[in-house]
């Protein structure tokens, strides 16, 4: 078996709406998380405002991952002054880069996987890479990957 | 902090997740989700392999 090591990782709202619409996928996910790292599933603070509506039922898969995450309770990823400020630069240099808008929620889930990757490497999931992947690039740290569940 | 100072990568801080018992905790939590997923008939076999190819690729 490989070893295991610490990774943590960050879910953004489209990682989060793609592993609650498949429950095969969130199983193989929570598979390799048990089998190969030493890992905590974090939901950035910022996160739950874009997947919280107040209208989903409690037994929804979102709810349960939610739950599981305990996102809302004792373990979360909080979004520091640190990494609001730096979620700032991050989006100015992108959005030089870039010929559309990038979003302040994706800045700031970048910035905060900076601050945890030196801690530990941090992969994050989302099901939109693009403009993850330029802000990321932006941090010069090597240790963050992006994946697109599915 | 000044916007110099905001354009310096950060540094990291304590943080929930670096308590090993609230580590602990949600594992255990996340077990439980995957019993109750794979009592109702949910299979990860299907996506795990490529999971394990894009968990290879990701940089240390």
């Amino acid at each position: 078996m490989t070893r295991r090591h610490r990774r943590d990782f960050l879910l953004d709202s489209s990682g989060v709406s793609a592993l609650a619409a498949s429950r095969d996928l969130l199983v193989a996910y929570l598979e390799l998380l048990e089998q190969r790292f030493d890992g905590a599933l974090l939901i950035p603070v910022p996160v739950l405002t874009e997947i919280r509506s107040g209208h989903r039922g409690p037994d929804t898969l979102v709810d349960r991952l939610i739950k599981a995450i305990g996102a809302e309770d004792d373990i979360y990823a909080p979004l520091t002054v640190e990494a609001a400020m730096r979620a700032g630069v991050l989006r100015t240099e992108a959005l030089s880069l870039s010929r559309h808008d990038i979003s302040t929620t994706d800045a700031q889930i970048v910035a905060m996987a900076e601050e945890r990757s030196h801690v530990c490497a941090v992969t994050i999931i989302t099901g939109d890479p693009d403009d993850i992947n330029l802000l990321v690039g932006l941090t010069r740290r090597t240790n963050i990957a992006v994946d697109v569940p599915g | 902090m000044n916007a110099m100072e905001a354009a310096i990568p950060i540094q990291a801080k304590q943080q929930p997740a670096d308590d090993a018992k609230l580590r602990d905790a949600q594992r255990a939590r996340l077990r439980q989700l995957h019993e109750e997923l794979v009592a109702e008939g949910a299979d990860g076999a299907a996506s795990l392999p490529q999971l394990q190819a894009h968990a290879d690729a990701w940089p240390e």
